[in-house]
C-alpha cells in the first residue's frame, strides 16, 4: 500500500478538537493540498503525519506504515518541510544539508547532485559556506525546502510552502512540485496561498473548523459551487463570503 | 550502542555549541582565556582544597563520612537532574529534524544522553581532584576513587531518572511513579549488601572506605555500587526514551494576569520575569528543589546533628546553585522577543537593566521557596538561621548567573547549552570569589568594617555583571 491514508484522525487539546474525524487520502503521483483559515486544523494534521504529535483516534499511514506503531518506518518514506524557520543557526547550509542526508541514510552521490541542482535553481549556491543564522527567514525556507525535497521518499509534506519566499522562489518551488508529483511521489501542502495551492494541486481539501468540508480537483470545485476562483469556491464552502460583506459595511460606515 | 543518527544528531550539536563560542570570544578576548584556563585552575584549587582539608576529614567521625559522601551525591544529584529534568529531547530541535528517522532513543541520547554524559564524567574528575589527597593521606586503597566515581555516577543517573519521572507526573502521567520503587529499592538493597544499612545506603560503607576507618570488602563495594548504577542507566533510560511522553496542553491556565508597569524598564523586567515564571519546567524544577532541601534538612536535623549548621549552609548553596538556571536561562529564554524590544520605543539601556533585574529577581524568587523549605527543620530543631555569609553567597551567585546567561545564553529545553552556561558560572563564581578572598583581607587591615567591604564587593560584583550585559548585547546588536 503506497501514498497517504488518513482514517478517522482526531486530536484534541483540552476541550478543545483541533483536528476532528479527518478522512482522506493522497495516492502517488498526486499533489494535494490541504487548504483554510487560520486555526482550521492544517499544521495539526501535517504534524500528526509527521509524527511530531500523536492523534487521539483514527489511524494515519505512509506507505502502508502506521506513523504511531511503525512511526520509524513511516518517517522513512517522507520529507517534511515545516512552516518554523530551521534550527541549527551555527551550521553551514551544506552541512545542514548533509546532516539530514545522514538521518534519512540517503546515498551520498544522488543526494547531493538533487540538492544542487535545487539550490541553484534557488540562487542559493553562494550561500553554501554561510551559517544558517545569517540567512533571511526566506533563505533559511528554501534551504528546509531543498533539504526535504532532495530525497528519495514516495511521499513529501510541506506547511506553508510559499511563506517567506520571494516570486522567483515561488515559480521554482511550483514546477519542482509538479516534477515531484510527476514522478510517482504523493505530495500533501498546507497552505492558505489559494492562487498558488490552485495552480499547483491536483485536488484541494478544504478545512474548516477542524473538518473537511469539501474535497476534489480545482476545477470540480469550481463547477460545484459555481465560482469563478478557488477562492470565491472556499468563501462559498465556508460562508466566510457573508462575514467579509458585513465587514466591508462596517468598514464603509468607518469611512462615513 | 548508539545509532549512527544520534550521534550525528549530537556531533552537530556540540559543533554549533563551539561555534557559539566564538563571538564570546571575539567580544571578551579575557574572558575566554580565562575559560580556557577555568578548567586547569579549577583542577588545580579543588586539589589543594582537597589537600587542606584531608587531615580534617580524616579526623572526621564516621557521622560525617557518611555526610561528606553523601554531600557529594546530592551535588551529583542535583547537577543531574538540572540537566535533565529542565531539558526537554522533544523540544530543543526544530521540526524537520524531529520529523526525521531517528527513534525516540536516538532523539534522547543525542540531545540529553550524550551530553548529560560528558557532563558527568567532567564533574567526576573535579571531584577525584578533591578526593585524591585524602585517598592519599588516608592511605585508603586507589581503588576507592572508582567506587567514589561509580557511586557519582549513579546518582547522577538516579536524579536523571527522578527529573524524568517528575516532568511526566506534572504532565499528568502518574504511571511514571511506577519507576521510582526500582530505584528506592536499589539503594536500600545496595545498603543492605554492603553493610550500612536501609537508609543511609551504601553512602556509609563508601563513606568509611574513603576515610579508611572500616576495612571493606571491596567486591561487595563494587557490586552494591554497580546494582545501584545499573538501576540509575536504566531506569533513566526505560522512563526517558520508552514511555509515551504526554504532549504539552496548548490551552491552559497560565495563572495571575499581567499587570503591565507604567516605566519602561518595569515593562521589560516584568514581562521577562512573567513569561520565565509561566514556564512550567521553571515551576516544576523549583518544587523539586524545594522538595530536595527539605528532605536533605529533615535528614541531617534527624541523623546527623552534629554537622547541622554546616549541612545548612551546603544546602543551601546547593539550592542556590540549582536554581541558578532560571537567572541563568532567563535571557536565553526571552531572545525570541529581541525583535519586539528592538523595535518597541525602549532604549537599549533601558531593554538590558530590564533584563538583567528579570535574571536577578527570577532567581531570587525561586530561591525563596527552597530556602524556606531547608531552613524551617533546623528552626524546627532549635538550631538557628543560616549564618548571614550564606544569604550574601547565594544572592552573589544569583546575580553572576545572571551575568553568566548574557555572557553565554542558554535556553531552558537545550541540555549541551545549560551545561556550557554552567562552565560560564563556574568560571566567573571562582574569579569573583577567588578575588573576594584576596581583596577582604586587605581591606580589613585597613580597618573598613567588614559589612562595608561585603557591600562594597557585591556592589562591584553587579556593575561588572551589567557591563558584561551591555557590552555583549551591544556586539549582538553590532552582528
Amino acid at each position: 500500500m503506497s501514498g497517504l491514508r488518513i482514517s478517522g484522525a482526531t486530536k484534541r487539546y483540552g476541550d478543545k478538537t483541533v483536528v476532528g474525524g479527518l478522512y482522506l487520502t493522497v495516492e502517488p503521483g498526486v499533489v494535494a493540498g490541504l487548504v483554510g483559515p487560520n486555526g482550521c486544523g492544517k499544521t495539526t494534521t501535517l504534524s500528526l503525519i509527521a509524527g511530531l504529535i500523536t492523534p487521539d483516534e483514527g489511524r494515519i499511514s505512509v506507505s502502508g506504515y502506521d506513523t504511531v506503531v511503525s512511526a520509524l518506518d513511516a518517517k522513512r518514506n517522507f520529507g517534511f518541510v515545516p512552516d518554523t524557520p530551521i534550527g541549527f543557526e551555527h551550521l553551514t547550509v551544506r552541512e545542514y544539508l548533509e546532516l539530514y542526508r545522514n538521518l534519512y541514510r540517503q546515498p551520498s552521490a544522488r543526494y547531493e547532485e538533487r540538492a544542487g541542482v535545487m539550490l541553484e535553481a534557488f540562487g542559493l549556491l553562494e550561500y553554501g559556506e554561510a551559517s544558517l543564522g545569517e540567512l533571511s527567514h526566506g533563505i533559511r525556507r528554501k534551504v528546509a525546502t531543498t533539504a526535504a525535497l532532495s530525497l528519495d521518499v514516495p511521499t513529501i509534506l510541506i506547511d506553508e510552502p510559499t511563506l517567506g519566499l520571494d516570486p522567483e522562489g515561488v515559480v521554482v518551488l511550483r514546477r519542482l512540485v509538479r516534477h515531484i508529483g510527476s514522478t510517482g511521489s504523493a505530495v500533501l501542502l498546507a497552505t492558505q496561498d489559494l492562487t498558488f495551492a490552485e495552480r499547483v494541486c491536483d485536488h484541494l481539501f478544504l478545512l474548516y473548523d477542524g473538518g473537511l468540508v469539501a474535497d476534489g480537483s480545482p476545477a470540480v470545485l469550481r463547477e460545484r459551487y459555481q465560482a469563478s476562483s478557488i477562492e470565491e469556491t472556499f468563501l462559498a464552502v465556508t460562508g466566510m463570503g457573508r462575514r467579509i460583506d458585513d465587514f466591508e459595511r462596517r468598514l464603509d460606515a468607518f469611512s462615513r | 550502542m548508539i545509532s549512527s543518527g544520534a550521534w550525528t544528531l549530537f556531533r552537530a550539536n556540540a559543533l554549533c555549541l563551539m561555534r557559539r563560542l566564538r563571538p564570546v570570544a571575539r567580544t571578551s578576548p579575557v574572558l575566554a582565556l580565562l575559560a580556557l584556563l577555568a578548567p586547569a585552575a579549577l583542577i588545580v584549587g579543588l586539589a589543594w582544597a582537597g589537600w587542606r582539608g584531608a587531615a580534617t576529614m580524616a579526623a572526621s567521625s564516621d557521622d560525617a563520612s557518611t555526610a561528606v559522601v553523601l554531600t557529594v551525591g546530592v551535588v551529583f544529584a542535583i547537577v543531574g537532574f538540572n540537566v535533565q529534568h529542565v531539558s526537554s529531547a522533544d523540544r530543543s530541535l526544530d521540526a524537520q529534524i524531529r520529523a526525521a528517522p531517528l527513534s525516540r532513543l536516538g532523539l534522547f541520547l543525542s540531545t540529553v544522553g550524550i551530553p548529560f554524559t560528558i557532563c558527568c564524567l567532567v564533574v567526576s574528575i573535579l571531584s577525584l581532584a578533591f578526593f585524591m589527597p585524602l585517598i592519599y593521606a588516608v592511605w585508603a586503597p586507589p581503588y576507592t576513587l572508582i567506587h567514589l566515581v561509580l557511586f557519582e555516577g549513579a546518582i547522577f543517573y538516579a536524579a536523571g531518572a527522578v527529573g524524568e519521572v517528575l516532568k511526566r507526573v506534572t504532565r499528568r502521567q502518574p504511571a511514571a511513579l511506577l519507576a521510582l520503587p526500582p530505584l528506592v529499592l536499589a539503594w536500600v538493597a545496595s545498603g543492605l549488601a554492603t553493610g550500612g544499612g536501609a537508609w543511609p545506603g551504601v553512602a556509609r560503607p563508601l563513606g568509611h572506605a574513603v576515610l579508611n576507618t572500616t576495612i571493606e570488602s571491596a567486591l561487595r563495594l563494587t557490586c552494591g555500587l554497580l546494582l545501584l548504577l545499573l538501576a540509575g542507566v536504566s531506569v533513566w533510560i526505560s522512563v526517558a526514551a520508552f514511555l509515551d511522553f504526554p504532549e504539552q496542553q496548548t490551552f491552559s491556565h497560565v495563572g495571575r494576569k499581567l499587570r503591565v508597569p507604567g516605566s519602561r524598564f518595569g515593562v521589560v523586567s516584568s514581562v521577562a520575569l512573567k513569561r520565565i515564571g509561566r514556564n512550567r519546567s521553571v515551576q516544576r524544577h523549583t518544587l523539586f528543589v524545594a522538595f530536595v532541601a527539605g528532605t536533605l534538612s529533615c535528614l541531617t536535623c534527624a541523623l546527623l546533628p552534629g554537622v547541622a549548621q554546616i549541612a545548612l549552609g551546603s544546602i543551601l548553596l546547593l539550592a542556590a546553585l540549582s536554581v541558578a538556571v532560571v537567572p541563568l536561562a532567563t535571557y536565553g529564554a526571552n531572545r525570541d522577543s529581541s525583535w519586539f524590544w528592538r523595535s518597541a520605543p525602549v532604549s537599549f539601556a533601558t531593554y538590558v537593566l530590564g533584563m538583567v533585574g528579570a535574571g536577578f529577581c527570577a532567581g531570587i524568587l525561586v530561591v525563596v521557596v527552597p530556602t524556606a523549605t531547608a531552613t524551617l527543620p533546623f528552626l524546627w530543631a532549635g538550631r538557628g538561621p543560616p549564618e548571614p555569609g550564606v544569604v550574601v553567597v547565594v544572592g552573589v551567585t544569583l546575580l553572576v548567573a545572571t551575568g553568566a546567561g548574557f555572557l553565554v545564553p542558554c535556553s531552558l529545553e537545550n541540555a549541551s547549552e545549560q551545561v556550557l552556561s554552567y562552565a560560564a558560572l563556574g568560571a566567573s563564581l571562582a574569579g569573583v570569589f577567588a578575588a573576594g578572598a584576596w581583596i577582604a583581607p586587605r581591606l580589613t587591615v585597613l580597618g573598613i568594617p567588614e559589612l562595608l567591604i561585603v557591600a562594597g564587593l557585591t556592589l562591584i560584583v553587579a556593575g561588572l555583571v551589567v557591563a558584561a550585559a551591555f557590552l555583549r548585547e551591544h556586539e549582538r546588536r553590532k552582528a
